[in-house]
């Protein structure tokens, strides 16, 4: 399981803080940090974070093969 | 009674009255819990489920695009949808819904999904020619008025919508009126504390906002000029004041689509009433098995209102409303914490967050930051409990009231 964020679409709503604190929280400067990779265990919550993004900006996908980290 | 437990088979067939975020989530539950009996859709819109939440802001600006807002699929439905139809009427008993396209739908499951509509002006000359907001055409309409040269807009209600649309007009350089009867914009939703910080950040803006204030008559366009003329009275009757205006909004909150629901015998008076597992019950306070009400329709027992029921018209009620029906229509009744309520606005640059219930507060506490700096947390307590939380440009500081609210509602949820 891959987690992603589109950033610009993300409005800080934080319901993904909420639903897989887990796997979403902020840091103290209030920015997004997201656990990519996270194990299996937090399929659910992740999931229901998908669901409960009002700006729509979670990302689930099921790649099994390790993607090498993208440089922006 | 031979069992005290549910005897009722699964479903073969679960018919979703209402396409928008309530239905689809509450169909996508139904795939994901293992529903796999035939699931049909009908959706009065003649488009796929899309989010309405931009509909007052950036959809406003930049004009609604179906594309952009499409609601994501998070499973394959498998379902028929009846997009474009309407239900007209429910036979609880026979367990069929009838359409305007005069078929009857047959279904041993019901979602009950069909949101609620704008309230209207009661003039029906202005009615007809102002804008209100609900969907997406009435957003294409309202972007179309609002693309043209500097104007005077007049928007009436100081809700959630109307201090919304009244903010996106005024970032278009529009010349914005906002007309609201309670004393301050959404008073009702966060109490007179922050409602008079909203009424600030609308005046510092530019938006001349009248509270404790309605619009005694509105004409209809005169003119070359097509402007509208209304006649602004206070509550105290004291002043009268006259706004001349080239579009008008109505934001005057909404009402739950329940006329098809009028015949039905279901409770659907003022939103459709549900126990705590979202079962509609009758007038005489039965729950009908096999019928749920989810989202903006819905009228649900609040653990935070001492279990009294309300209708919550909040975009995260709907999704949380979809995942305890989808299990209540399975029977398997959802054992995890309800979800908070939870919801945002965005106005004149400020992200407004809240959990919980703020209005149903008596005392706001700044306990973060400083109204002047746009940049704050509050509290809301009644009876010195905490029943919700509001942050402005701090959503992140939300994250600890979260453990004190949550034990409110799951102490307080009925047992089974």
């Amino acid at each position: 399981m891959r987690v992603t964020v589109d950033f610009d679409r993300c409005e800080a709503h934080g319901l993904c803080t909420l639903t897989a604190p887990e796997v979403f929280s902020f840091d103290v400067r209030g920015s997004l940090r997201v656990v990519e990779e996270p194990g299996p265990e937090h399929r659910a919550a992740v999931e229901e974070s998908v669901r409960m993004c009002p700006a729509l900006a979670v990302q689930v996908t099921d790649d099994r093969t390790r993607s090498d980290a993208v440089v922006h | 009674m031979l069992s005290c437990t549910d005897p009722r088979p699964a479903p073969r067939h679960v018919v979703v009255v209402g396409a928008s975020l309530a239905g689809l989530r509450t169909a996508e539950a139904l795939r994901r819990a293992g529903f796999d009996g035939a699931l049909t859709l009908v959706g009065r819109e003649p488009h796929m489920p899309y989010n309405r939440p931009p509909l007052t802001k950036g959809a406003l600006v930049a004009g609604p695009d179906l594309a952009v807002l499409a609601l994501p699929r998070a499973v394959e439905l498998d379902a028929t949808w009846l997009l474009g139809v309407s239900a007209v009427d429910l036979d609880v008993v026979g367990r069929r819904v009838l359409l305007d396209t005069n078929e009857r739908l047959a279904y041993d499951g019901l979602v009950i999904a069909t949101g609620a509509e704008p309230r209207r002006l009661p003039s029906d000359v202005a009615s007809a020619l102002s804008h209100h907001i609900r969907t997406l055409e009435d957003a294409s309409a309202l972007h179309g008025a609002l693309a043209k040269a500097p104007r005077r807009v007049l928007v009436i209600g100081a809700g959630f919508l109307g201090s919304e649309v009244a903010s996106t007009a005024a970032s278009l350089g529009h010349r914005v009126t906002l007309v609201e009867a309670t004393p301050g914009p959404m008073s009702a939703a966060l109490g007179p504390e922050l409602s008079a910080y909203c009424a600030r950040l609308h005046r510092s803006r530019g938006v001349d906002l009248h509270t404790s204030t309605t619009v005694r008559s509105l004409g209809s366009p005169e003119g070359a000029s097509g402007a509208f003329l209304a006649v602004l009275a206070r509550e105290d009757g004291l002043r009268h004041s006259h706004v001349v205006a080239d579009v008008v909004v109505s934001a005057l909150g909404a009402t739950p689509s329940t006329t098809w629901l009028q015949a039905s015998g279901l409770d659907a008076e003022a939103g459709v009433a549900t126990d705590h597992t979202l079962t509609a019950l009758d007038s005489a306070g039965n729950a009908i098995s096999g019928v749920v009400a989810v989202g903006d329709v819905a009228r649900t027992p609040q653990p935070l209102l001492g279990g009294a029921r309300a209708r919550i018209e909040h975009w995260t009620t709907a999704v949380e409303h979809s995942r305890r029906a989808a299990g209540t229509l399975l029977g398997q009744p959802a054992s995890a914490e309800p979800t908070l309520p939870s919801f945002w606005t965005d106005q004149h640059g400020v992200q407004i967050r809240g959990i919980g219930l703020p209005g149903a507060g008596d005392t706001t506490t700044i306990v973060d930051g400083a109204m002047e700096d746009h940049h704050f947390v509050a509290t809301r307590t009644r009876g010195g409990r905490l029943v919700g939380a509001v942050a402005a440009n701090n959503a992140p500081a939300l994250f600890r009231f979260r453990s004190e609210l949550a034990s409110v509602t799951s102490a307080t949820q009925p047992t089974p």
